[in-house]
């Protein structure tokens, strides 16, 4: 059965090898790019990766207030420990956000360590709102630290940003360009037998006459480009 | 209403963007149906998604095929709180669903803010105060007048905890709605001179807070703008800038907004002081108390603390010609101003570390100009020692704590002059681990 998702292996060279070094080595790794660098797509095909790989995976992202660093990590908690059998009174108190970023962080790398050590933690566009403060920068670094979880978080901030934090790696989500495309394209069953130039023709289409496209836009097209085949 | 050439209905190719115009051709309509109702939300769950798939196109079938076919399109992101669709993709099929069909379009949205209103919030305040946010961004889909009104209104009242998050991300709700609040163009204007305000970004921020002053209609959107506007214009305009601090300490007490009111006069306190053409400082003095009186009925420590230091401020000022004499009625006053703002200091530590270090600063200032040197130090030692506790410093007060601690250094002994140094270092470290280093990307 062919992959749903063969849209995301669109080339990440770089992206990838970082993903590669942080699962053997562990720490943080920070993908930034634009919002449409097709973040969330390009998590789905990490997460794949390391499910596929017999690792669980923990994401966690939110939108419905401000303080998103804090929630989400939050729900790294709720999702890293175990569940209470029903007869069994909770011996710690529900964790909530009145508690300081740093004994959040604590309570979480502590749960993971316990129950899920080797999870790996994806913690996306905490910055969608507003830019985040060092110090939530550097509780993110923290966590893939203390837990000893390697930990993907996407960003719309600069690399050199998450790149000045020790321990943290970042990598830029470029734009594809017409190679990246046509790339992806010849590795579906539907191009098999066709000539070149038919291809180079569709994927001049998809490409809309630019030299590069946003990741995001991309996805959607080559996606777009499968289904009308099939 | 919508911009016309999304209004007639025409959308073609091109009005659409690639985007839409892909998942159009291969999706069967209902799944884009699905896509226009997720564009729409802030973020839905599951089951309300196809609760509500299926309450707007009742007379249709598929609608839960149709809601997971949509969640593979790698525009959906799954979020703590639901499903939602990315920034970018969402405005195209919003357009796209208001161009296509603007009864449902606006039915959508008033099914969500209902659904929306349905969520109790108990009575946690703060998480009210998300919720009118998110019903706001809903509302705007149907009635933007509304929808302008409660943004205003929420964001002159923000959460005591984090009110600049909190704005940022309602700010961040608004301006997604820019095609829809464009018919109260000045709703946007606003949103994005605050925005631009936080992020430092100094010129473009009043640039779009005098357009929405320019624009002369007395409401909050008015009060808000002229505070931001009087602030910016403290270093060129300082006349201007006072003027029109008056004019938003006087419209929000019209229209009640009790926040902004002494956050302007306090904004006025403070560049009465800093601006060296005004010679009597005697306003100052009473308008930081007039401001003390008022933020002691709100109830609201936030304003409380940042008050009880401008009172300090204002008095020392007023009693010192801003620090150049010390006379009798300066020294008398002294000991008690300083109580005052180290209890400031410890009271607010904690929860309103801006407002704390502030204060500390003006005590040491005050310290020093009586000639209390060692007593200023030790209040700056006491101090610094205890910000490693903090999680975001503020560089501001940071700054000034330096700047104070350098203007003791002549006056103190060798062995004072180390714990001075020792106390430039930790300001230092401090600065730099808050320094906000996290620019944004760019294509």
């Amino acid at each position: 059965m062919s992959n749903p998702d063969w849209f995301l292996a669109t080339d990440r060279q770089a992206a990838m090898a970082a993903f590669e070094k942080l699962l053997a080595s562990g720490g943080c790794l920070a993908l930034c790019g634009m919002p449409d660098a097709g973040h969330h797509a390009f998590v789905r095909r990490l997460r794949a990766e390391v499910e596929g790989g017999g690792r669980p995976a923990i994401s966690s992202s939110s939108v419905e207030t401000s303080a998103v660093v804090k929630r989400s990590l939050l729900d790294f908690w709720k999702q890293a420990s175990a569940p209470v059998p029903k007869d069994v009174i909770p011996r710690w108190r529900i964790p909530g956000t009145a508690l300081p970023l740093h004994e959040v962080v604590d309570g979480v790398a502590t749960a993971l360590r316990s129950s899920k050590p080797d999870a790996v933690l994806f913690l996306e566009l905490p910055d969608r709102f507003d830019r985040l403060q060092k110090p939530e920068m550097t509780a993110i670094v923290d966590l893939s630290n203390q837990s000893g979880c390697p930990l993907v978080v996407t960003s719309l901030a600069s690399v050199s940003a998450w790149s000045s934090l020790t321990g943290c790696e970042a990598v830029r989500l470029t734009d594809f360009t017409r190679e990246d495309i046509t790339e992806v394209m010849l590795t579906q069953p539907r191009v098999h037998g066709r000539r070149l130039e038919e291809v180079t023709a569709e994927r001049d289409g998809i490409m809309n006459g630019k030299a590069k496209i946003p990741p995001e836009e991309a996805y959607v097209l080559l996606k777009a480009w499968g289904e009308h085949g099939s | 209403m919508a911009p016309s050439s999304v209004r007639d209905g025409s959308a073609d190719k091109d009005e659409r963007g690639p985007i839409v115009t892909a998942v159009c051709e291969v999706a069967k309509p209902m799944t884009v149906r699905a896509a226009w109702l997720l564009s729409t939300a802030v973020s839905l769950e599951r089951h309300d998604f196809e609760d509500l798939l299926s309450g707007l196109w009742s007379e249709e079938a598929g609608h839960a095929e149709a809601a997971l076919e949509i969640l593979e399109w790698p525009f959906v992101e799954e979020t703590v709180d639901g499903y939602r669709m990315s920034e970018s993709s969402a405005h195209a099929f919003r357009r796209n669903f208001l161009a296509e069909d603007e009864f449902r379009f606006r039915q959508a949205h008033q099914m969500l803010a209902e659904l929306e209103r349905s969520r109790d919030a108990g009575d946690d305040a703060d998480r009210a105060w998300f919720g009118r946010g998110r019903y706001a961004f809903y509302l705007a889909g149907y009635d933007q007048e509304g929808a302008a009104q409660i943004f205003g209104d929420n964001f002159a009242d923000p959460p005591l905890l984090n009110p600049t998050s909190a704005r940022m991300w309602l700010s961040w709700l608004a301006i997604q709605q820019s095609d829809l609040l464009g018919e109260v163009p000045r709703v946007i204007e606003f949103f994005h001179g605050f925005r631009s305000y936080v992020k430092g970004a100094y010129r473009e921020a009043r640039r779009s807070f005098d357009s929405v002053v320019s624009a002369g209609e007395p409401d909050a959107y008015h009060a808000l703008a002229t505070h931001f506007a009087g602030l910016l214009r403290r270093g060129d305009e300082p006349a201007r800038g006072q003027e029109l601090l008056r004019g938003s300490v006087q419209l929000s007490g019209e229209l009640e907004l009790v926040e902004n009111e002494i956050m302007a006069r306090n904004s006025l306190v403070t560049a009465l002081i800093s601006d060296r053409s005004v010679s009597d400082l005697g306003e100052a003095a009473e308008l930081s108390r007039l401001n003390l009186e008022r933020a002691l009925l709100t109830e609201n420590p936030h304003l409380i603390y940042w008050c009880r230091t401008t009172f300090a401020l204002g008095q020392w000022a007023y009693l010192t010609d801003r620090h150049s004499r010390v006379g009798d009625e300066a020294r008398e006053a002294a000991p008690e101003l300083v109580r005052e703002l180290e209890s400031v200091v410890t009271e607010a530590f904690s929860t309103e570390v801006e407002t704390a270090l502030q204060a500390a600063n003006m005590g040491a200032s005050i310290l020093r100009d009586v000639g209390s040197y060692s007593a200023s130090l030790e209040l700056l030692d006491r101090v610094t020692s205890r910000l490693p506790e903090i999680e975001a410093l503020p560089p501001q007060p940071l700054e000034r704590l330096t700047k104070t601690t350098r203007s003791l250094r002549k006056h103190l002994s060798k062995e004072q002059l180390a714990l001075a140094s020792e106390v430039s270092a930790r300001l230092q470290a401090e600065a730099e681990r808050t320094t906000s280093g996290a620019g944004p990307d760019r294509r």
